[in-house]
């Protein structure tokens, strides 16, 4: 018996996900996942931090030496976006967006297992048109030349992350509607 | 052709596509009817981001909250809360709604206070022989207490969303707040008084004992309220401020958290960001999109051939919201449905602040309403009864909500009393 990281309910050693909150039990003994696997969950908390670290920064500076760093508001805001779209393929990768799920209480695993695929389908025509829409914004800024008010950073190497995490989300949708349409509907 | 492909995304929303992925496909339809370049979407969305000064406060609460829920604070909370309360009638019934309220507060009502606290207070209550059922109905009801304080997500989530004053909104929210948690504290008080349940007896020693334990969490809303008030710092610095205080107590001070720890903490809290920030942008470029094509408008010269009065509106909008909280999570409903009230409001003369309260209560008691009200099934696994049950104990509960709900909408005084009296801006 443990309990869940998320929820701190009692669970079974042998749960895979979590009755209760629905997490994926397996997934944050990160110590022992490799590098690879926790990439993006690397590169979003180092994102997270720099936030909290610069604006601290920010708040040391403008209280004790009436200074400030110039670029610091905008650094931020673009780390957030950093942020939210690296933990929007996370969420992906593990099944975590928030659906209307209404529907599947009522039909049997192997109706869902077609369900879920034909949803899988549409979920990732929708999500490669979104990296699509995004990959033509970043060229557009690209061609327009904005730079940061930081070491005349272009603004476009920052907005990179939008068809990125866009495109990560798409492979993981489409991941998991193979996986759960291989696995005969067993994820419900 | 149109129609067609709505109808579609309509039926995947149902089936359990991702809610950013409908909302998203409903704006690509439309900017494909409209014939506007794609590219505009993802203007929208970076636009969003990269313009709101408030938008990051909510990865630096939410990493709060999770440090939190992850360390022992809510026992430290739930022993000082029942020293100090412990003498009421009903006492420990009103410690688990002042306990449940302050963690909903920072955890922003995502069904971990009522697995966190519920677990704890469950076997209490039942100890002191509170009937099962009221107990039942007590926990499930409390998971969502707490949505009107400083600095739950959602009332962030509001101002955002409808660009009002972040501080109005956190103001408004408190008288509201706390007459939700005097109406069910008297509610337990009168059944504790019914069903002969005695009141413990603390010392003075036992409660600065218990205090003194959790002094440095007790702190946290002060650090907060103080620092967003006296106006030395923005509530961007007080959320960044929040996050390293609460980092260095339960890493350091009460060493809850063991370092190697966080980076999950941090993962969880990143995931949960980043899945209600995206249908947040999905949205913005869907409701952008209505603007345009002046959807608010026809919805308003609609309703305005049926409906003259201000307080029938009010009766309406109650009334439509809990439908939308019975089957929306919080999130897509404030992303969703707020542009679209506002105007009404505005039409009909309702402050919008006063409106971000009533949607909020509204939504509230939605996380309590069958089909699909998310405290329901929550309390159902964790508590091991069947949803039927819990059904019929939360109806004395919806019922005390409901006309907490009336008081708040007929009566602005409640919301905006306290920002005329302060004259907060």
């Amino acid at each position: 018996m443990t309990t869940c990281p998320s929820c701190s309910s009692t669970v079974e050693d042998s749960d895979k996900v979590c009755p209760v909150c629905k997490t994926a039990l397996v997934e944050p003994k990160y110590s022992k996942t490799p590098l690879f696997r926790k990439l993006d969950v690397i590169l979003a908390s180092v994102c997270l931090t720099a936030m909290i670290l610069v604006v601290l920064c920010q708040i040391i500076l403008r209280n004790f030496f009436h200074g400030g760093l110039a670029f610091g508001d905008d650094l931020v805001r673009h780390l957030v976006l950093w942020v939210v779209f690296l933990g929007a393929g996370i969420a992906a990768r593990e099944n975590r967006h928030i659906k209307i799920d209404v529907m599947a209480r009522f039909f049997s695993p192997e109706v869902n297992r077609y369900v879920d695929a034909i949803v899988a389908v549409f979920s990732t025509g929708v999500c490669l048109v979104l990296s699509y829409a995004a990959f033509t914004f970043v060229r557009e800024e690209f061609g327009s030349g904005f730079t940061m008010n930081m070491f005349n950073m272009p603004v476009w190497i920052l907005q990179t992350i939008i068809p990125a995490g866009y495109l990560i989300i798409t492979v993981h949708l489409a991941l998991s509607g193979i996986a759960s349409f291989l696995n005969k509907g067993k994820g419900h | 052709m149109l129609l067609l492909f709505i109808a579609l995304i309509a039926i995947m929303a149902f089936l359990g596509a991702p809610i950013f992925i409908f909302l998203s496909a409903f704006a690509i339809a439309g900017f494909i009817a409209a014939d506007i370049p794609l590219s505009a979407i993802t203007v929208d969305v970076y636009n969003n981001f990269a313009n709101n000064p408030l938008l990051y406060t909510i990865p630096l609460f939410t990493l709060a909250g999770y440090i939190l829920a992850e360390s022992k604070a809510s026992n430290r909370l739930v022993n000082m809360s029942r020293a100090v309360l412990g003498f009421v009638p009903g006492g420990l019934a009103i410690v688990a709604l002042v306990c449940c309220a302050f963690f909903t507060a920072f955890t922003g009502a995502s069904g971990v206070t009522i697995v966190a606290l519920g677990g704890l207070l469950f076997p209490a209550l039942l100890k002191e022989k509170y009937p099962e059922k009221f107990s039942l109905g007590l926990l499930t009801s409390s998971g969502s207490l707490g949505l009107l304080f400083v600095p739950s997500l959602p009332l962030i989530m509001y101002a955002v969303v409808s660009q009002s004053s972040v501080k109005q909104v956190f103001a408004a929210g408190l008288v509201p707040g706390v007459l939700l948690i005097v109406v069910l504290a008297v509610f337990s008080g009168y059944v504790a008084v019914k069903e002969g349940i005695a009141s413990s007896r603390t010392s003075l020693a036992q409660i600065i004992d218990a205090s003194l334990v959790a002094k440095w969490e007790i702190a946290i809303p002060f650090i907060i309220i103080g620092g967003l008030f006296t106006g030395f710092v923005t509530l961007g610095e007080v959320a960044t401020l929040t996050v390293a205080y609460v980092f260095f107590i339960e890493v350091f001070v009460y060493k809850d958290i063991p370092l190697h720890r966080m980076l999950s903490v941090m993962s969880r809290s990143i995931t949960l960001t980043g899945g209600m920030l995206i249908i947040m942008g999905a949205a913005y470029s869907l409701t952008n999109y209505m603007v345009d094509a002046e959807i608010p408008m026809a919805i308003l010269s609609f309703i305005r051939q049926f409906i003259s009065s201000r307080w029938i509106f009010l009766i309406l909008l109650n009334v439509f919201l809990l439908i939308v909280g019975c089957f929306l999570d919080i999130y897509s409903a404030t992303f969703v449905v707020v542009p679209l009230i506002i105007p009404l409001a505005n039409h009909y003369g309702v402050d919008p602040v006063h409106l971000g309260i009533i949607f909020l209560t509204n939504m509230e008691i939605g996380y309590l309403t069958p089909p699909v009200g998310l405290n329901l099934f929550i309390a159902s696994l964790r508590f091991e009864r069947p949803i039927i049950e819990l059904y019929r104990a939360s109806i004395p509960f919806i019922i005390a909500l409901l006309l907490c709900l009336v008081l708040i909408t007929y009566i602005p005084g409640l919301s905006l009393g306290i920002i005329d009296l302060f004259q907060i801006r």
